[in-house]
């Protein structure tokens, strides 16, 4: 009692700290244990040492779709970072201009955000479906019936398609990220640069971007950890398999059909599900450091 | 004054609210049993079931939760790991490799001594056990695969119900010249190719497939090539149309049920849901004709359900897996569910399904074949099910693909 009260704030630390042990802390050792055996996910371990790490690998099958899921969530982060997070700035520095309707299209373009995934798949059926959707139908109806496609049943088009939705659903909420910022922008630090002589383009590159520095940070890492964890939408659109020829695989997906699906030679694998995992701890920890330390030591002058 | 009477108003609310709740719970005093079945296409013939068997025991209910097929397995993977699954859930035996995943985890109750199989074929039963032990009920349906065809569409271009496969190839020809796709295909699931394909090779090699399924004939035999060469040629000349990649069971379905295809390849428990999904649909069906005539049926038996092994009402469960081996439970889905009758006594329910039923000749499936002799830590079948949309789109030619599935066949076992 009298460390405790020479110390109180421990009292204060302890519950978030037990709850952050339980769920966070413990499940990852766990999961690391759990790597090292051949496991059903009940009934008996069997302690099998490194050879899931083994087999993700240097099996010719499985590692060909390890890499595969890789390089799709190595590019969606790619196109987090060079396509929709440009739109998000170039989209709040407009609604932050207040141009004419910028509250409606402030408004449409977060609509997304708050619309369940489950609801976002069922848009993508209706509008990209190749018997029923609206696009074929439409194309068909114009005389443009030649361009007609499988869209995500085509395995080329089916990840840029991906990115076009993924780019849909999320500009909101990372756009409304800047626009926060945007508005804690001092009004001074603008009208200098007007004095000073800046135009638009050098306003915005010299004076507005680099006032961005803290969201635009914060913005790069999430990306990235919600660019190598995504599951759901992909899910939604090609099924646990990953899309036509595993197009829409990621990581997340090819996890989750190892460890709860019977993808490994017909059984639930949890044991190689959580190598898999593992892995994908590892690398998104490697990133978000190497990200940290990167951004830390940029700095910004305007 | 009125806060009070509102107040006083909500109280007595809340406490009739809580009375109602504990005097419907009370005079219901039933068991509830938790169910799940992998497609909406069972879904009227398991309610059908679940109907009857709670006529016959007042005391127990049963809450059904319909799946998808893409994820029902996995789904069940997840909850049987979590010690939560469902009391009652549907599987294909040993047909798949799911029953015998889900027995390893210790997830289905062993039947073996407690349900009545007297009276199933005995091609019906032996997909029931694993390890000899016996872990779900049989089915008394033939799952065959079906030519579902738009009688309309046919009278339309004045065409005939084919003799001959090249008859078949012929009237795909004429359709596709007049602009009407004649087949509908979608290749999302890799079941939806097995159920095209198989009728394909039934019709083309059927000699193959007896010797294959009598441990005679190899994968690699040229035969068994030609087959997958000629649906890569029916491919090409358009008979799917041109985008099936990518298009799962449910608009395949629809595509044909709405008119926009003249022929459908698949499951025979398919054939409600077309008039379902149209009731005013024309349809008809064939067995494949064979080259030199007649037609050939590829034949496995449907199967039922299990029962989970940490179910907390394991009488109650028994009672309806004992319900649902009946005759009388077996006509009910029969009957509901428009499938051919695999068990003496049972009566189709129109014509359309006798002439699913009817044949010349009766083949053992493919993919039934891919598992009779895996290599030790391979699964062949497993490798039809994640690389046969593969080769349907290109990326495996059909060398690569029957290579790849030959690789996980240990020909050793063979006798």
């Amino acid at each position: 009692m009298r460390f405790i009260r020479k110390r109180p704030y421990i009292l204060f630390i302890l519950p978030g700290f037990i709850l952050y042990t339980a769920f966070v802390i413990y499940p990852l050792f766990s999961a690391m244990s759990i790597s090292l055996y051949e496991w059903t996910g009940i009934g008996p371990k069997k302690f099998v040492g490194l050879a899931n790490f083994v087999t993700l690998f240097f099996n010719p099958r499985i590692s060909e779709m390890f890499w595969n899921a890789l390089k799709n969530n190595f590019f969606y982060v790619l196109a987090e970072l060079g396509i929709i997070m440009p739109l998000q700035i170039l989209l709040a520095y407009l609604i932050f201009l207040r141009i004419k309707g910028y509250r409606i299209f402030q408004t449409l373009i977060f609509l997304p955000c708050v619309i369940s995934t489950a609801v976002i798949g069922f848009f993508i059926m209706i509008v990209f479906d190749p018997n029923f959707g609206i696009l074929n139908s439409l194309l068909k109806s114009i005389g443009l019936g030649q361009f007609q496609s499988g869209w995500f049943g085509d395995p080329d088009l089916a990840f840029p398609l991906f990115i076009v939705v993924a780019t849909w659903v999320g500009i909101g909420y990372g756009m409304m990220l800047f626009i926060a910022n945007l508005k804690g922008i001092p009004e001074q630090i603008i009208e200098a640069s007007i004095i000073d002589g800046a135009g638009g383009v050098q306003r915005f590159f010299r004076v507005i971007l680099p006032q961005l520095w803290p969201s635009l940070t914060n913005i790069i890492v999430l990306d990235t950890i919600w660019g190598l964890t995504i599951f759901d939408i992909p899910f939604i659109i090609g099924g646990p398999q990953g899309g036509v020829n595993n197009s829409l695989d990621f990581m997340n997906i090819f996890f989750y059909r190892y460890a709860f699906g019977n993808s490994y030679g017909g059984e639930t694998a949890m044991g190689f599900g959580a190598s898999i995992s593992v892995v994908l701890f590892g690398l998104v920890l490697i990133v978000s450091i190497i990200q940290i330390k990167f951004l830390r030591n940029i700095r910004v002058e305007y | 004054m009125p806060n009070k009477i509102w107040r006083l108003v909500f109280v007595i609310g809340l406490v009739l609210l809580v009375l109602q709740l504990g005097v419907a719970g009370a005079k219901e005093g039933k068991i509830v049993l938790r169910m799940w079945e992998h497609t909406p296409q069972f879904e009227d013939s398991t309610k059908a079931l679940i109907k009857a068997f709670e006529a016959k025991y007042p005391n127990i209910k049963i809450e059904l939760e319909i799946k998808t097929p893409d994820q029902y397995n996995t789904l069940l993977n997840t909850v049987i790991q979590a010690g939560d699954a469902p009391d009652i859930f549907w599987q294909n035996g040993t047909k798949t490799t799911d029953l015998a995943n889900i027995v390893k985890m210790g997830g289905a109750m062993d039947l073996t001594g407690k349900i009545d199989l007297s009276g199933y074929d005995k091609m019906a039963t032996d997909i029931l056990y694993i390890n000899g032990r016996l872990y779900q009920t049989p089915g008394a349906s033939i799952d065959t695969r079906a030519v579902y065809y738009n009688k309309d569409i046919f009278a339309k271009y004045g065409i005939a119900v084919p003799e001959t496969l090249s008859e078949m190839e012929k009237i795909c020809e004429t359709l596709v010249a007049k602009g009407v796709t004649p087949i509908s295909f979608g290749a999302k699931l890799s079941w939806n190719i097995l159920f095209l394909f198989e009728p394909v090779l039934a019709a083309v090699s059927p000699d193959w497939l007896d010797e294959a399924a009598a441990g005679k004939a190899k994968l690699s035999d040229p035969r068994l090539l030609q087959v997958f060469k000629k649906f890569e040629e029916w491919a090409d000349k358009g008979f799917f149309g041109r985008n099936y990649l990518g298009v799962d069971e449910g608009a395949m379905l629809l595509n044909f049920s709405k008119g926009n295809t003249a022929m459908c390849i698949t499951g025979s428990w398919n054939a409600e849901t077309f008039t379902k999904n149209n009731p005013d649909l024309n349809l008809g069906a064939f067995q494949m004709p064979m080259e030199n005539g007649g037609r050939v049926m590829v034949v496995t038996y449907s199967t039922g359900y299990c029962g989970y092994a940490k179910t907390r009402h394991p009488e109650e469960v028994l009672k309806f897996l004992r319900f649902a081996t009946t005759r009388e439970a077996q006509q009910i889905v029969v009957e509901t569910q428009g499938n051919v009758p695999g068990l003496q006594g049972l009566k189709a329910k129109n014509e359309l399904i006798q002439s699913i039923g009817t044949a010349d000749r009766q083949v053992e499936s493919f993919y039934n074949i891919l598992g009779f002799w895996p290599k030790e830590g391979k699964n062949p079948r497993k490798i039809w099910e994640e690389d046969s949309i593969k080769w349907v789109s290109g990326k495996l030619t059909a060398e690569e693909f029957i290579a790849r599935l030959e690789d996980a066949i240990d020909y050793s076992k063979m006798k």
